[in-house]
């Protein structure tokens, strides 16, 4: 075994860490592109933070053309980046349809839970930084979708083995749902139509000590900017010239 | 014990003092350790100039306090294994069927994030532009290049009893699973995990159907973008448990260099086992009219033949046989349970039978040859059955003695028995009322510890009613200093975190104490948070198995190294919850 001594593996390319990056306060939002990046609440402080991680360990995260890791974003700094897309299948799981909103035949656009998070993002939910040491228990974490405003409908849903388990779904009135504290995991994030949504998320949890329980809310808006899919000519170009293009956006 | 928490924490304060010696003795300990749960990854890394590393990476910090520093721990891939824990247990269903009928057991690592589960990712680092994109022998310049992770072989006890592996990748669900290994069919070039790109991070699912060792021998490959092929091969080591749960008793004793073991085999299965690290379960009504309760059949011999499997003690151990003159015997010296147990020979000779008291007559040379008959439980619970044996000279003078060699015994009460089970059990053994013990937060016996941890340490012979800290701590191997050993029974703690659960913490100054590895609210954290081998690091929290015999039951004996070997004094205890 060993313990790595230094970057110089794991990055062939320039990092850069959230501190250098200057967003925060920022009033423009800058756009999460590509790599791997959590939906994440922590509580730092004493304030419940319900935000995004992005990057983790050996994995990193872009944003607005540079590469993060490690790094913290409220919720209104992003905005996220969907340009991956499908068109349903006939013959697609009922439970599916329901679930999404979508019909066969139709373009569902899609952050998949199982995207390896190049050339787009891969997107999970993170509550690792609940942390509960001897004589602290963190409950489960909830997640509720207050409302959104969007040209179509959001779903959020892990598929299990093939059994489709829908946290949101707008389609069908599912807006809230659990999520064990020191947990972390992908997810499908799906969206009905090309557009610019936002999703207003409350999350919540409990954190119980020999003082007793606290109870911690946060609400937060997340952007997600669903975009068509390029294609595959398009996206070797794109990943090419992959920075300009996101600074343009930004 | 007083513990930090409003929870109803019962707590083994099981200390042991350590000194600066220790150091270099942990230090030189094998490398190997296994993982039970937590978030690691297969990291496949590629560099021009440093070429190939593949193993498994985790990262020790999740808290993003300290934005840059590089928190990541890289283990050879020979150096540990993966245990797949009870809640991978499952049926195969239709995600499985490229593989598998439906209906069959699997134990599956789940590629979203369950707690008390492994989460096993791949990770690619390699620079862009430097492979080809493609597998196989197809490839284009096009993109920023790719490898791809092929399955050469399998080997060890789980594929030679048959056991399966299959590796998929559940996406949305609006296109087929992606599918990576499927030995079912053979091993060809069909089973690779392809394109995985520079900076990639995804998930599979691991899923295998047979208990044992799993030796899965791979190679992560690609092209370089100067047109010459490149690979790498690495094995990386899964262990699905037995159960441990046996209904027949093939017994038999082992000596190796002066230490007697307790064996039971299931030849069914081809596993050994030693004492403690499995469970006889009597689920038969007694067949004889002069004897009511349970029965089961049970073999005695001396006869150790090599199986696939060694649990809790090594091949070489569970082959060794006590060879004395004079014979051996072997003497039922404790019994622990209500009612009384009695085994019986074919000829209907008592072997040992309680009814009468205990003494020397509770007996047998075994040395004769085998025996065989039926074990009866007079009451439904749990048993506890310490054998001592002795081996004779030609003199029938005794000229070794084992410790005492405890076999766990349930009479219609399963190894994964609810509290509730064990408490009527033991409230039954000792005569007492009915409730005394029902409080999991009570300590009825006074010895620091709890009803409940009593309950979670039977399988160490832990006895909620005696003072017996000696029986538990006698797990705490003073002569060892440096390590904290005890026993997790998985029957019971499925390592979601939820009562019971059993937590190993430590403290350096009898006031602060950690949870050592993933515990509450850190399933996302390997349960072995630790540098482990000879390359000078210190040493961090961790938990490590003595690692006896190449396969592993539900039934663990665990070890901790001292998390601060630098320092003067650590203290360990073993904590629980019981809500």
């Amino acid at each position: 075994m060993k313990k790595a001594s230094d970057n110089s593996l794991s990055l062939t390319h320039v990092l850069c860490l959230s501190a250098t990056l200057g967003f925060s306060g920022s009033a423009t939002a800058a756009l999460f592109t590509s790599g791997h990046g959590d939906f994440a609440v922590g509580l730092h402080d004493g304030e419940f933070e319900f935000g995004y991680h992005l990057g983790e360990g050996d994995d990193t995260a872009t944003v607005g053309g540079v590469i993060v890791d490690d790094a913290e974003f409220e919720a209104d700094e992003l905005e996220v980046r969907v340009n991956q897309s499908i068109v349903v299948p006939v013959g697609t799981d009922q439970a599916l349809l329901n679930g999404t909103g979508a019909t066969e035949g139709s373009t569902l656009y899609l952050i998949s839970q199982d995207s390896d998070g190049v050339g787009s993002v891969i997107l999970g939910l993170g509550t690792e930084e609940l942390e509960q040491p001897a004589g602290v228990t963190w409950s489960d974490v909830s997640y509720t979708l207050n409302g959104s405003t969007g040209p179509g409908q959001f779903s959020l849903y892990f598929n299990n083995a093939g059994t489709f388990e829908f946290g949101i779904s707008e389609a069908e009135g599912t807006d809230t749902f659990t999520f064990p504290a020191g947990g972390h995991e992908e997810r499908n994030w799906a969206f009905t139509e090309t557009g610019t949504y936002v999703l207003d998320f409350t999350a919540s949890a409990t954190r119980t000590d020999g003082a007793g329980s606290v109870s911690y809310t946060a609400n937060s808006p997340f952007t997600f900017v669903v975009v068509p899919e390029p294609s595959s000519t398009l996206m070797v170009v794109f990943s090419a010239i992959g920075f300009l293009a996101r600074r343009r956006r930004s | 014990m007083q513990v930090h928490c409003n929870k109803n924490l019962g707590a083994l304060f099981a200390s042991a003092l350590l000194s600066s010696i220790l150091a270099p003795l942990a230090l030189a300990s094998p490398p190997s350790f296994d993982l039970l749960r937590g978030h690691t990854e297969i990291q496949m890394e590629y560099d021009e100039e440093a070429g190939w590393w593949a193993g498994v990476s985790y990262t020790l910090s999740t808290s993003f306090d300290n934005p840059g520093v590089n928190d990541v721990v890289r283990i050879e891939a020979d150096a540990l294994e993966f245990v797949l824990p009870p809640l991978t247990r499952q049926v195969s269903g239709s995600a499985t069927d490229f593989f598998l009928p439906a209906g069959v057991p699997i134990w599956r690592i789940p590629q979203g994030f369950v707690e008390g589960t492994q989460f096993l990712g791949l990770r690619v680092l390699t620079p862009n532009n430097a492979f080809l994109t493609g597998s196989g022998d197809r490839y284009t310049p096009i993109g920023n290049g790719n490898i791809n992770l092929r399955l050469l072989s399998m080997t060890g006890s789980g594929p030679d009893r048959g056991g399966l592996l299959g590796t998929w990748q559940d996406g949305s669900g609006f296109a087929p699973p992606k599918i990576g290994f499927n030995t079912s069919d053979g091993i060809d070039a069909d089973d690779e995990i392809t394109i995985l790109r520079p900076g990639a991070h995804t998930h599979y699912n691991w899923a295998f159907t047979q208990p044992g060792v799993y030796e899965v021998n791979m190679e992560v490959y690609g092209r370089l973008v100067n047109g010459t092929d490149t690979s790498h091969p690495f094995t990386m080591t899964f262990q699905v448990p037995h159960e441990g749960a046996l209904s027949e008793m093939e017994a038999s004793l082992s000596l190796d260099r002066g230490d007697w073991a307790l064996l039971c085999r299931d030849s069914r299965v081809s596993v050994t086992y030693a004492e403690q690290h499995c469970y006889l379960h009597a689920t038969t009504p007694s067949s004889d009219p002069t004897i009511t309760g349970f029965e089961m059949p049970f073999t005695f011999d001396l006869n150790n033949p090599a199986t696939s499997d060694t649990v809790g003690i090594s091949a070489v151990s569970a082959t060794s046989l006590p060879t004395f003159e004079g014979g051996v015997s072997l003497t039922l010296v404790k019994h622990v349970g209500p009612g009384e147990v009695i085994a019986m020979d074919l000829s209907s000779t008592a072997l040992v039978d309680t009814r009468d008291g205990l003494d020397a007559s509770d007996s047998w040379f075994i040395s004769d040859g085998q025996r065989t008959g039926k074990l009866y439980f007079t009451e439904q619970g749990i048993h506890h059955l310490s054998f001592v044996a002795t081996g004779f000279d030609a003199g029938n003078s005794p000229v070794s003695v084992s410790r005492q060699l405890l076999m766990r015994c349930g009479a219609n009460v399963s190894a994964g028995h609810s509290y509730r089970e064990w408490a009527d059990s033991y409230e039954r053994a000792y005569g007492l009322s009915v409730g005394a013990l029902s409080d999991p937060a009570g300590n009825f016996d006074g010895d620091a510890i709890s009803n409940q941890l009593e309950y979670l340490l039977d399988v160490a012979g832990a006895d909620p009613v005696t003072f017996d800290e000696s029986s538990v701590s006698g797990n705490i191997s003073r002569e060892r200093i440096g390590r904290f050993s005890f026993m997790r029974d998985l029957h019971k703690d499925s390592l979601s975190d939820e009562a019971p659960a059993l937590f190993p913490s430590f403290s350096q100054d009898l006031e602060t104490w950690e949870i050592i590895g993933a515990g509450r609210g850190r399933n996302g954290l390997p349960i072995a948070l630790g540098e482990v081998g000879s390359d000078g690091l210190p040493f961090r929290l961790h938990e490590r198995p003595v690692i006896t015999g190449n396969a592993r039951s539900l039934f663990m004996k665990r070890d901790i190294l001292n998390p601060a070997s630098d320092q003067d004094s650590s203290f360990f205890r073993l904590e629980t919850v019981t809500e």
